[in-house]
């Protein structure tokens, strides 16, 4: 007994020998795979040749003999002849052409679905860089530990690479030339194999029709899962598009100036944004900055955007010229950008002080008294953050104000001494004197009364200069003063807390102690 | 030097001047043609005729019309496009020239 099985070929129905159908569907193979190449014209040569074929098997059944043969099979691959000697026949202009293509290493990453486990990832890789797939499935198990990282990859790389399907993309795979003799042979190692599958399932026992439900059911889970899978990719495409989308709508309009989207981070209304472009040595440097973070943004918004449409639409086209420009492009702005700000940040990473010291004449007062005045009182203020940074800014006169910071100490004469101290950052060397004098403190003495401003004030635009005012008072031994309440706003944190707070020395008489602490007069 | 590419360049080309050859002597679907070519011992395999017809019929030498067949399926029938006998004029022109020059050179 021999068992057939019916095939379609050439518009005709065969019963055929399980042998001879694996030879004929092997030679069927080898020629679609040859023609594969030439599109349309290569499958209308097949299908010519598989209308001859069923002529030629036609005339092999008789009504004695019903089914076709593997001799049969044999004989008609004779009269019709092998790939390789017809299409030499035929075709040697075009196909010294196809083997000058053929010679270049073609070795391409698909996934292997043979070898592979689960989506054929690893062992494709494996092929790929020709090693044993086992380290890749390792590398990835250990990066799956990462944050779950490999499975993410993994499951990437199963979505974006199409797995090998025809024998010539098998060969890509394996990296092997895709002509006639290796297709033969790759043809020939599957015809093997499907022939021991087959007998193996002749022999099978009830194990085996167990394994085989068995197989059933996991290929249903896998379908459910990725059924699921495919749902999520389209949420993923969808969240995509939608972020790259946002963010691209954000960015055109900062561009545009309709409107400034700092103003929701910065709450600054009122005051003109801060021109940075101080900040930089040359105008030059800003602008090719700006360029450069507007480079840093789209990129990614772009590649959002259509990976979302790709995802979505199940786009599997491939611009590898078009990905490493892009890449290209975006690593340059970064290293640019990054040049940039290391550039000038030496620029304005450096401060700059400036001190001024005045003498108190006090020695003919009893005591000396030190008052504060709120400066702000009679301004229209309206208090604003950046960052952590906390400006007062007045419409009025267009300033801002900062508290200034009080600290008394003892004198290292018999004088009394009055320190003012003025700080920026951010500012380059050059210009800090400059930018100094563009910090403005006042206070002035009244016969015993010395009054200090709770204030100082920098023009609006030179917010960027962070300004700060330390004010040391130097008090020699005996010389008697009276804090007033006014003090406390602007004493030091420490000395608040000791003078204020802990001893209440405020509108009593003090003097300064040897150790250089206020005290009470005895 | 390949001799055989040589020898295999020749029959393409004479196998293809054939084909016109035959069919500007009546429309004739495939098995017609592989089995005068293989009466005259021009063909080896059957599979050569194959690529070499579609070629021809890409070129606008050939075009063909399905036509119902007694036995089996509709047979493809191919026949000679007026480029096709034009082309097929001048390969019978520079055929005969060819002959002549090497029959010259061969019986010298």
């Amino acid at each position: 007994m021999k068992k057939t099985l019916q095939i379609h070929i050439g518009g005709r129905h065969f019963h055929i020998d399980e042998d001879g159908y694996h030879k004929l569907n092997h030679y069927l193979e080898s020629l679609k795979s040859h023609f594969a190449s030439e599109g349309e014209s290569g499958k209308e040569i097949t299908d010519d040749i598989e209308q001859r074929i069923a002529e030629l098997l036609e005339t092999r059944i008789t009504p004695v003999k019903q089914s076709v043969s593997l001799e049969d099979v044999k004989e008609i691959i004779a009269t019709l002849g092998k790939v390789e000697d017809f299409v030499y026949n035929g075709q040697s202009e075009g196909q010294s052409e196809d083997e000058h293509y053929d010679r270049k290493d073609y070795r391409r990453f698909y996934r292997d679905g043979e070898t592979g486990y689960l989506g054929g990832v690893a062992s494709g890789l494996g092929e790929y860089f020709d090693i044993d797939p086992l380290w890749i499935r390792l590398a990835f198990i250990a990066l799956a530990f990462l944050k779950g990282l490999g499975i993410i990859v993994y499951i990437i790389l199963w979505i974006v690479v199409p797995r090998a399907r025809s024998t010539a993309e098998k060969l890509q795979m394996k990296g092997m030339p895709v002509n006639l003799s290796t297709i033969k042979e790759s043809v020939n190692a599957e015809y093997d194999k499907v022939k021991s599958g087959f007998s193996n399932l002749r022999s099978s026992s009830a194990s085996d029709r167990t394994r085989n439900a068995l197989e059933n059911i996991m290929r249903a889970v896998a379908l459910v899962f990725v059924a699921i899978f495919k749902f999520i990719i389209g949420v993923i495409g969808v969240t995509f598009l939608v972020i790259g989308s946002v963010f691209l709508a954000g960015l055109i309009m900062v561009l545009l100036g309709v409107s400034n989207v700092f103003d929701h981070f910065f709450l600054w209304n009122g005051v003109d944004f801060p021109d940075i472009s101080h900040l930089f040595a040359s105008t030059g440097h800003y602008q090719a900055l700006v360029i450069c973070l507007i480079i840093l943004v789209l990129i990614p918004i772009v590649v959002l955007i259509y990976g979302g449409i790709k995802i979505l639409f199940n786009i599997r086209t491939k611009h590898p010229v078009l990905r490493a420009f892009v890449l290209t492009a975006w690593i340059l702005a970064l290293i640019l950008f990054i040049t940039l700000i290391f550039a000038n940040s030496s620029n304005y990473a450096v401060g700059a002080t400036g001190t001024r010291s005045s003498v108190i004449e006090a020695g003919k007062y009893p005591h000396l008294r030190i008052d504060v005045r709120d400066n702000i009182e009679d301004k229209r203020i309206t208090e604003y953050r950046v960052f952590d940074y906390r400006f007062k800014y007045s419409k009025w006169d267009e300033s801002l104000y900062d508290k200034v910071q009080l600290s008394i100490e003892p004198s290292e004469d018999k004088k009394m001494h009055l320190t003012v101290n003025k700080q920026v950052k951010n500012v380059g060397m050059k210009d800090s004197d400059r930018y100094l004098d563009r910090i403005n403190y006042s206070w002035d003495q009244e016969d015993s009364v010395l009054y200090l401003n709770q204030y100082f004030s920098t023009d609006d635009e030179d917010f960027w200069m962070f300004s700060d005012v330390d004010i040391r008072l130097r008090v020699p031994e005996e010389q008697v003063i009276v804090l007033s309440p006014g003090t406390c706003e602007i004493l030091e944190s420490y000395q608040q807390d000791q003078y204020c707070y802990e001893k209440s020395l405020v509108n009593k008489e003090v003097v300064m102690s040897p150790d250089g602490k206020l005290e009470p007069v005895k | 030097m390949d001799f055989e590419n040589v020898k295999a360049q020749m029959r393409k080309g004479v196998l293809e001047f054939c084909i016109l050859s035959i069919l500007s002597k009546g429309d004739a679907y495939a098995t017609d043609l592989l089995n005068k070519l293989k009466e005259s011992e021009l063909i080896v395999v059957e599979g050569t005729l194959y690529p070499l017809l579609t070629r021809q019929k890409n070129a606008g030498l050939l075009s063909y019309r399905w036509e119902e067949s007694t036995q089996g399926p509709p047979r493809k029938y191919y026949a000679l496009t007026d480029k096709g006998r034009e082309v097929l004029k001048e390969l019978e022109a520079s055929w005969k020239g060819l002959i002549e020059a090497v029959d010259s050179i061969i019986n010298k």
